[in-house]
């Protein structure tokens, strides 16, 4: 044992009990003066946000996202009239110990920045008031179609057919995959899947990477034949498609088949959707249940057939019937309730609640002149191309003489698209989030706004993404 | 801990069915104590009986700066290369005590080693990352304090008092003995540092059980949101809790969505410093009196600090 006095040679005065005490007395006494300067400050400071999170993908893919704001103390409760969203948005707010919860009641606007601010937030334990604020910005939308490739003379071959891409809120194409006799399409975020039709007139599908970090992945198809429909369902990575196998002097006719692809499984064949009997299904029509991994597919009897298909993959479920339909109109964007017609009439199955899906009657909107039929209504409309827009029963529709797109809702139906030279509409779907609805007409896709106040915008391609999207 | 492992082998389990929940809980978080800190103690008691005896007599004084802050922080750092918790660290002081070192040197040693030893830094690092300015703030924090300790208790004009009788005699004996036959003296040495440290444990990791178990965590929680009863409630539990240094940033990180940063922070400087079980084993080689006035300083500079972490972030 020594002192400093040892270790530092020379001695010096030893310091006295008085000044030893002063000292360590002195300190804790400051170091109590320093601490109650910061709990007066502390409780001068209210809360504070430390991170938010948001998917900010999904907000504008479906209503009812939700904002988490975080604070560094657990706060008393805060309510709607304390929460302001610039650009205005409905929302319904909870709170709970150091979050607040900000859920969008409507699906948010494309490439648009919002400012979500909560004033008057107090922490659970003190009166000091503080505002947090939050802004985020919603992805652009983006959307791809199909350009043909057309020769300037009969002389050269016709270039290859193009994907392009472009945004709805404004900018350039570009070119995401070019090949020649591309006879369809679909988007899986990253990757798209692309059928080409090869010199005997049969199909190949391919998944693609546009930016090239992967080699194309060739699907196996069961055979010679042709891919009529394609739908991808980028949430759930998955795709389906329907084949029909070329003719064959022992087959001179084939039904349309239904088959999913799991893009996770990585290169992998593609499985049959098969009906209860385990035999291949054949269908007429099919749909992705959204936001599921599940299908629900028609028969040509009108049967409806719900498969999970992870369950068909890995064989730990199989296909149920779901009753029947006469035809199926889609699904409500942003549900899970799926508009089919069966004897004249229109319902909804809901495939959101466990059990059993619920069937109920969905009564078309009226529009101002009354009638949900197609007749008397102003514009009128072909009502048997009417698309479910909401749970309320609006509709989107093509007039009947084709060249145009009604919005009939309770209280009015709006002419929402006239094309410009009396072409007709062949073809339109609505996007998945029903923000906008999509027609094909031979001058090109045009991109239409069901709401808000942007501008309608046309592409010189056919066979948008948006309509393959499950 | 064979004793233990004995015990509990040839005991059946329905042994401690007589016991109400509250014994039970009070037999099993002691225990853990001492299970948790057995291993560090004897590795600490095996590292001062060889500081003692086989390091060359002056080996380490003489590396150590003559000037005393700069020393100070060097015996500050020390830690890095010592794996080794805050209760293995108290035999580790009195060896350097014994061998030489200043009361004040060897209390900056004490109190800073069990933070930044690596595998403390590894752990809060693991625990927390960046966040909060947490890990940063014990290292530096943790440091600061036991410089500052160790720079006031190096005024005290009689160092010596600063210690327990017990501990100044067991000096005397250990600078009269031979300085040949090694061995025996190594031996010597463990067994009477070991008779009296395990006393302390036993004694402090009782105290911490029965803290445990008479102190309703959920009141300790209840109070993390606010700025100030968050570095108190914390400070609290981590003197209750009497957890390890190499260990602690897990255990409260289970808190760390409840308390404010300060609060944890607070709690990760405080508790390797001073806690039930510490306090129990530094009364073999410290007055009461010493104790207090170093667990009062050390407990405002920690508040100090914790309320500084919840002001900035």
């Amino acid at each position: 044992m020594s002192t400093d006095a040892d270790l530092t040679g020379p001695p010096r005065a030893a310091p006295s009990s008085r000044a030893f005490r002063r000292l360590l007395y002195g300190s804790i006494a400051v170091f109590a003066l320093l601490a109650l300067g910061l709990v007066a400050l502390n409780l001068s400071q209210g809360p504070r946000l430390t991170s938010a999170q948001l998917n900010v993908q999904t907000s504008v893919e479906r209503a009812g996202q939700r904002l988490l704001l975080e604070s560094n103390e657990v706060l008393a409760p805060v309510g709607d009239a304390q929460i302001s969203v610039t650009p205005s948005v409905g929302v319904a707010t909870t709170s709970n110990q150091t979050s607040i919860q900000v859920e969008f009641t409507s699906i948010l606007e494309y490439n648009t920045t919002y400012t979500v601010t909560a004033t008057g937030v107090k922490s659970a334990s003190q009166n000091a008031e503080s505002t947090f604020s939050y802004s985020f910005t919603t992805p652009d939308a983006n959307v791809a179609f199909l350009v043909p490739g057309s020769a300037v003379s009969t002389a050269e071959p016709a270039p290859d057919d193009r994907i392009e891409r472009a945004s709805l809120t404004g900018g350039t194409t570009e070119t995401l995959y070019s090949a020649p006799h591309i006879s369809r399409f679909a988007t899986m975020g990253q990757k798209l899947v692309v059928a080409t039709t090869d010199a005997d007139g049969y199909d190949l599908l391919d998944i693609i990477t546009p930016d090239g970090s992967a080699a194309p992945i060739p699907v196996q198809l069961a055979g010679p034949g042709t891919v009529t429909g394609l739908t991808a369902s980028a949430k759930s990575n998955l795709f389906g498609y329907t084949y029909r196998a070329a003719p064959s002097p022992y087959y001179p006719t084939a039904n349309e088949q239904l088959y999913i692809y799991d893009t996770t499984l990585g290169q992998a064949f593609s499985i049959p959707v098969t009906g209860p009997d385990h035999e291949l299904l054949d269908v007429t029509s099919w749909f992705f249940v959204p936001g599921t991994t599940s299908l629900v597919a028609r028969s040509p009897d009108g049967s409806l057939y719900l498969a999970d298909v992870l369950g068909l993959l890995d064989g730990s479920s199989g296909t149920v019937g779901v009753g029947s339909a006469d035809a199926l109109q889609g699904f409500v964007p942003g549900t899970k309730s799926l508009v089919t017609e069966r004897g004249g009439a229109t319902f909804t199955i809901d495939f959101g609640t466990p059990g059993t899906p619920v069937t109920a009657p969905f009564t078309e909107a009226s529009g101002a002149a009354g009638a949900g039929s197609g007749a008397g209504v102003s514009p009128p409309v072909q009502t048997q191309t009417a698309l479910p827009l909401d749970a309320s029963g609006t509709v989107v529709a093509r007039s009947s003489d084709a060249t145009a797109l009604v919005k009939r809702d309770a209280s009015a139906s709006t002419t929402v698209f006239t094309t410009p030279d009396g072409t007709p509409i062949t073809h339109f779907c609505l996007s998945t989030n029903g923000r906008y609805a999509v027609t094909s007409t031979s001058a090109g896709t045009t991109y239409i706004p069901l709401a808000g106040s942007a501008e309608p915008r046309t592409f010189p391609g056919s066979q948008p993404d948006w309509c393959s999207a499950g | 801990m064979l004793v233990l492992l004995g015990i509990r082998y040839l005991t059946p389990a329905s042994v401690t069915e007589w016991m109400t929940d509250p014994a039970r809980d009070f037999v099993t978080l002691s225990i853990s104590v001492i299970i948790e800190s057995l291993p560090f103690v004897f590795l600490g008691i095996v590292l001062s009986s060889l500081v003692q005896v086989w390091l060359p007599e002056g080996f380490l004084l003489r590396r150590l700066p003559r000037n005393p802050a700069l020393r100070r922080f060097t015996i500050s750092l020390l830690g890095v290369l010592l794996p080794v918790c805050e209760c293995g660290n108290v035999p580790l002081a009195r060896g350097l005590i014994m061998s030489g070192l200043t009361v004040a040197d060897s209390m900056t040693f004490l109190f800073a080693a069990p933070i930044i030893n690596p595998i403390t830094i590894v752990t809060t690092y693991q625990a927390f990352g960046w966040n909060d300015g947490i890990l940063v703030s014990r290292i530096i924090g943790g440091l600061l304090i036991a410089n500052l300790v160790g720079f006031i208790f190096s005024r005290h004009p009689s160092p010596e008092k600063l210690l327990t009788t017990g501990f100044q005699e067991a000096c005397a004996i250990d600078e009269a003995a031979p300085r040949n036959r090694r061995v025996r003296r190594t031996f010597l040495q463990f067994s009477r540092e070991t008779s009296a440290m395990m006393p302390a444990l036993f004694i402090g990791a009782g105290i911490a059980g029965f803290i445990q178990v008479a102190v309703s965590r959920n009141v300790l929680v209840a109070l993390g949101s606010n700025p100030l009863w968050s570095v108190l409630a914390l400070m609290t539990l981590a003197f209750v809790v009497a957890i390890c240094s190499n260990v602690d940033a897990f255990f409260i990180l289970s808190f760390g969505s409840t308390f404010l940063p300060g609060g944890i922070v607070a709690f990760l400087v405080f508790g390797p410093m001073i806690d039930v079980k510490m306090l129990a084993l530094l009364r073999t080689t410290f007055t009461a009196k010493t104790l207090v006035q170093v667990s009062i300083l050390i407990a405002m500079c920690a508040a100090t600090l914790g309320l500084a972490v919840n002001y900035v972030f």
